[in-house]
Formats: structure tokens, C-alpha cells, sequence
């Protein structure tokens, strides 16, 4: 049997490995125009300020698909004819498969905005976004990035940090604003700004100036200011790359829709990672955070061999940004107008979001070592009386071992 | 495989293992054991990856319980979280670890900590280096009242540790998956 991987992240990493923990026989083929050999997304900044090096983002050893044997075929999956078992490579080459499994993540959203793409102008994705970053930076030079989530601001910090005069295009009145709540997104923001970044708010691009040679020279916003700039990096969202089923039966929704086995409607496709979006208990969800592409790439690669390890609910979503050193982490939904919430001297923060008593969400800044507990009361009830111990720094696992869960 | 079983019975609370741990991990000048009997707050904000809390209901140990298919290793980004496969020890590499504590996200135990000076993750590491000399944990070989003593198969108190980790894990969507080995 043949195994076919579009991709070579996270979730193509991890369903090797699954594929592998139960058999030995199948033949693997990766296939990816990126690399041969799989990084983390995760700290690109960090390669961009020289902070760390490339063999930093390998998360596994070289010797990785030797000892895998897996084929890694460096080529773009172009498209997909299932009724042929047969994948189409930018190459020009095809390579058939028995199960296939796509795995080909998320890219950049481009900005429609005159002018904008050409020189100078550069997404904030993967190792080639960062390599051309890395060729673009000059200390005292200006840069724009548009967007305000979690992916741009690892963008401002990586450009604050090697010296650039950074602004950030903030299309609303604050940033970050599927992570935090107001309180805690102006908290990063000032913290933020401390470091020299100005922040443009309720501000849009509408159009980038160009010289005759097509150099960047400055951007026009929608209220008729000018902004000049030497770089412009864009980061306004994630979309999955699922252009690569078009035109076949496999059903898309925000992402390629897969069963809690990671199956698509059409035989023998499988999906996984960034690009996917399982059903899971009647819910839908794209999750694009590491631990989900392990998590969904190992389901997969156990399903595509036989072994059936499904899903049994969504990743939560949760995730922790660290810039210029301190942590911002966010777990739950913190829409909810019930909270419960402490404040140490060293701007430290915790935060609980609570519907009739039932824990939702948390927040917290500063040390976040102990978000994983306070992640564990998602959905539980408060015992009475428990507030003060909740709010202690001391607040730990044996505290809620007894507590019980709502449903 | 042994694992650390824990008999709070015997445990004087004198935090000896804590110290221990510490000097065994740090070369930074430590308290004498004393005073750490006479004044705990002696050793906060030194790095270590044992922790008695007395502040609960019942008191308890803080630390790794080197779980199987451990959260912490799926949710980290660039493998410095890693199984010891052969000692059953959870690990993180600290020329990998970037500090971005996605491990302590989903670790419902609390059980990994920032180290002070390089901000980052700072856990139990099973004492591997001793453990590869036939050696006794730190924790443990400081242990006088012997509340900490290494065994096979699991203590009651971290068998229901355990239980309630798959739980939480499931809630959190880190399903224990079937068909994982299980040690």
C-alpha cells in the first residue's frame, strides 16, 4: 500500500509517526514544494531577529525520514483525481496512492488593496515569508504591518526588536480581539507600544504608493493619511489552503470537512492539521495551533492503517503569545460578563470568566506556568466559598481535584 | 520501571526534597536544610521541580508525573518536550525550549514552572542522569522520613492522579487515545 502526505508540517510529521507506530510495510511519500524537512510556524520571529537558528525551528531529527522511511518528493500538489487514486504535481509528474492524506495547512490572506502586491510587501507564514523578511529589515527604517491578531504581533515584535520603527494597522479599536478581552488587549498594547510601536487605530490601508521603479514608498489609509514606509508586512488572517480539492467531490466548508476519524466524504482522503475541520459532536471547527495538527495528524495517520483512534472532542481553544518576554494567555471564551479576576504589582494577571458559575474562560498575564490548572476548571462549577483560593498564586491542582464538572 | 511513590503519611513537611532538587539542578548557593525547616519561604523562587503545597485541603506534592501521551509533548512546538522512552520520563531540552509555555497551558497539574534566570520551562526531569548511574532521585535520597521512595507500578495517590488527568485531558480536547501503550 502506498501512503501519499500533501504537506510537510506538523500534521504530516505526526501521522508518519502514527502511521509507523502500527506499520511497517506501508510506503510513505511526502510531497511538498516548501521543504524536506519540517520547521514549526511557531518561532519565525525569533529566526528573523537572529535570535535563534534554523535548526532551532526543526522539530525533529535529521534523520527523521530515513528512519521513517518516508519519500520526500519536493513538488506542490496541484490537484487531486480521486476516481484515479492519482495526485497532479506543479511539475508536471503524478503520483498515484491507495489512501492520501492532505496536510497542506493554511496560507496568508492577501489584502485586495491597490498597489500592494510588488516589492517590498511580504506575508508573515512560512520560512520563505521570513527568509525575504530577514532580507528587507534595516534598523531605522520604517515598517507597516497590517493586521492586529496573534501572528502580526509576533511580526512587531521580531521588527521592533531588530530596530525598526513599526506601525500596526488596527482596523478596529483593539487589537488582538479573538484573544482578549479589552482589558488585557490594552494591556498588551501599551506594553507593546513601550518598545516603540505605534499603533494606527480604526484605520485601514486603502492604497500602497510606489515609485517608478515600483519601490515602496508609502501607504495611503482610508482617511487620507500617508504613511511612509520601507516594508510592509501583511498578517490579517489564516485561511486553509483547500484550492487544492477544488473541483472534485470532496466537501469544504471553512476548511476540508472530515469526520472525527479525519475522513472526508470521498474514499480514501484523509485531512489533517490546518486545513481541516472536523466534525466533532455535531460541531465544526478550523483550530490552526500546533498541538491540533498533532493531535489530528495522529488520528489520521492511525485511521489511514486501520486503527481507529477518533477524535472524541475539539482541541480547546487556547493559546499563550509571548512578546518582548512577558506572556499573554488566553483559554475559552472570555465574552462572558462574569469575572473573577487579580492583579499583582508586577502587572501579573489573572483572570476567570464564569457564566452562572460555570468556569468559560481564563486569562492571565505575566506567569502563565500555572494556566493549565486554572485550563482544567473549564466547564466546572464553583464550589462555595472558593473564590479567595481561586485567586491565590497558590492555587493549584489538589484545590479542584474534588470539583465537579457541570454536565 | 519505578516510578516516585509518595506516603504523605510520613512526610514531616521538612521540604528537604525540594532543596535537593535544586541543588541537584542549579549550581546556585542554596539554604542549609535548616533553615529551610525553620523558614520555607527561604527557598521560593529557587528553581526546582518538586513542590510540597500544604495550603490545601490535604497536602500534596507538586510535580511531573511523567504521564503517558503527556499534553505537554503534544503541545510543544519544536520537540523540546520529549519522552525518555526507555526511563519514562518527560523531559524538555533547554537549548531547544523557546519558553513559549504552550506546555503549561495543558498541563493540568501545574507542573511545569519558568526557571528564574533563563525564562524557560523548568520541570522534573526524573533525575535522569543518576537514574543512567543506577542512582536514586535527589528528592527521594534527601527524603529521612521516607514519604518518597521509588517503586513499580503506580502509588494510589498517583493512579488517582492519573484517572483525573485523562478526564481533564478529554475536556480539554487532549483525548488518551485507545490502543496507546500504556506503562
Amino acid at each position: 500500500m502506498r501512503i501519499v502526505i500533501a504537506g510537510n508540517g506538523p500534521a504530516a510529521v505526526s501521522a508518519i509517526e502514527s502511521i509507523r507506530q502500527y506499520d511497517d510495510e506501508t510506503e510513505i511519500v511526502v510531497v511538498s514544494p516548501e521543504c524536506d524537512r519540517a520547521y514549526t510556524p511557531c518561532f519565525l520571529g525569533r529566526y528573523v531577529t537572529g535570535r535563534i537558528e534554523l535548526d532551532d525551528l526543526y522539530f525533529r531529527p535529521e534523520d527523521f525520514y530515513d528512519k521513517q522511511r518516508v519519500e520526500v518528493v519536493r513538488d506542490a500538489v496541484l490537484s487531486v483525481a480521486p476516481a484515479e487514486h492519482t495526485v497532479f504535481l506543479e511539475s508536471g509528474d503524478s503520483l498515484s496512492y491507495d489512501r492520501l492524506l492532505l496536510a497542506c495547512g493554511a496560507g496568508t490572506v492577501e489584502p485586495e488593496v491597490p498597489g500592494l502586491k510588488g516589492p517590498g510587501v511580504v506575508g508573515f507564514r512560512d520560512l520563505a515569508d521570513a527568509e525575504k523578511i530577514r532580507g528587507l529589515v534595516v534598523a531605522g527604517n520604517r515598517a507597516l504591518v497590517l493586521g492586529s491578531g496573534f501572528v502580526a504581533m509576533e511580526a512587531v515584535e521580531a521588527l521592533a526588536e531588530v530596530g525598526m520603527d513599526v506601525s500596526v494597522v488596527v482596523r478596529t479599536e483593539r487589537i488582538l480581539r479573538r484573544l482578549f478581552d479589552a482589558e488585557v488587549a490594552d494591556a498588551v498594547e501599551t506594553d507593546v507600544a513601550g518598545h516603540g510601536v505605534t499603533f494606527l487605530k480604526n484605520s485601514d490601508l486603502a492604497r500602497v504608493e510606489r515609485d517608478a521603479d515600483g519601490g515602496l514608498v508609502a501607504a495611503l489609509m482610508a482617511d487620507g493619511s500617508r504613511v511612509e514606509c520601507d516594508l510592509i508586512v501583511t498578517a490579517i488572517g489564516m485561511r486553509p489552503n483547500v484550492s487544492i480539492v477544488s473541483g472534485t467531490d470532496v466537501e469544504v466548508g471553512n476548511g476540508i470537512l472530515t469526520d472525527h476519524h479525519m475522513r472526508t466524504n470521498v474514499p480514501d482522503v484523509w485531512a489533517a492539521g490546518d486545513l481541516a475541520e472536523p466534525e466533532i459532536a455535531g460541531v465544526r471547527r478550523v483550530n490552526l495551533i500546533h498541538p491540533n495538527a498533532i493531535l489530528t495528524g495522529r488520528v489520521a495517520g492511525a485511521s489511514m492503517v486501520g486503527v481507529h483512534r477518533p477524535m472524541s472532542s475539539h482541541f480547546r481553544d487556547m493559546n499563550v503569545l509571548t512578546l518582548f518576554g512577558k506572556s499573554y494567555l488566553s483559554i475559552g471564551s472570555i465574552d462572558s460578563p462574569q469575572s473573577l479576576s487579580r492583579i499583582d504589582d508586577d502587572g501579573g494577571l489573572v483572570k476567570v470568566f464564569l457564566d452562572s458559575n460555570v468556569v468559560t474562560g481564563i486569562q492571565m498575564m505575566g506567569d502563565v506556568t500555572r494556566g493549565g490548572i486554572y485550563a482544567a476548571l473549564i466547564g466546572r462549577r464553583l464550589p462555595e466559598g472558593v473564590t479567595e483560593r481561586l485567586m491565590s498564586p497558590e492555587f493549584n491542582f489538589g484545590d479542584i481535584e474534588t470539583w465537579p464538572f457541570e454536565d | 520501571m519505578e516510578d516516585l511513590h509518595v506516603d504523605m503519611e510520613l512526610c514531616t513537611g521538612c521540604r528537604a526534597c525540594e532543596l535537593a532538587c535544586a541543588a541537584e539542578h542549579t549550581s546556585a548557593e542554596l539554604p542549609a536544610t535548616t533553615t529551610v525547616i525553620e523558614d520555607p519561604a527561604a527557598i521560593e523562587g529557587v528553581q526546582r521541580g518538586i513542590r510540597l503545597q500544604t495550603s490545601v485541603a490535604y497536602a500534596r506534592f507538586e510535580r511531573c508525573l511523567h504521564c503517558t501521551d503527556a499534553p505537554c509533548v503534544t503541545a510543544c512546538p519544536n520537540g523540546a518536550m520529549s519522552l525518555d522512552e526507555e526511563l519514562g520520563v518527560v523531559f524538555v531540552d533547554a537549548a531547544r525550549c523557546q519558553g513559549c509555555f504552550m506546555c503549561a497551558m495543558v498541563c493540568p497539574f501545574g507542573a511545569i514552572s519558568r526557571h528564574p534566570d533563563t525564562g524557560l520551562a523548568l520541570k522534573c526531569d526524573g533525575c535522569r542522569d543518576r537514574a543512567l548511574e543506577g542512582r536514586s532521585p535527589a528528592c527521594v535520597e534527601a527524603c529521612e522520613a521516607k514519604a518518597l521512595r521509588m517503586g513499580g507500578g503506580e502509588d494510589a495517590a498517583r493512579r488517582r492522579q492519573r484517572d483525573k488527568a485523562r478526564e481533564i485531558a478529554e475536556a480539554m480536547g487532549l483525548p488518551r487515545l485507545r490502543g496507546e501503550r500504556s506503562r
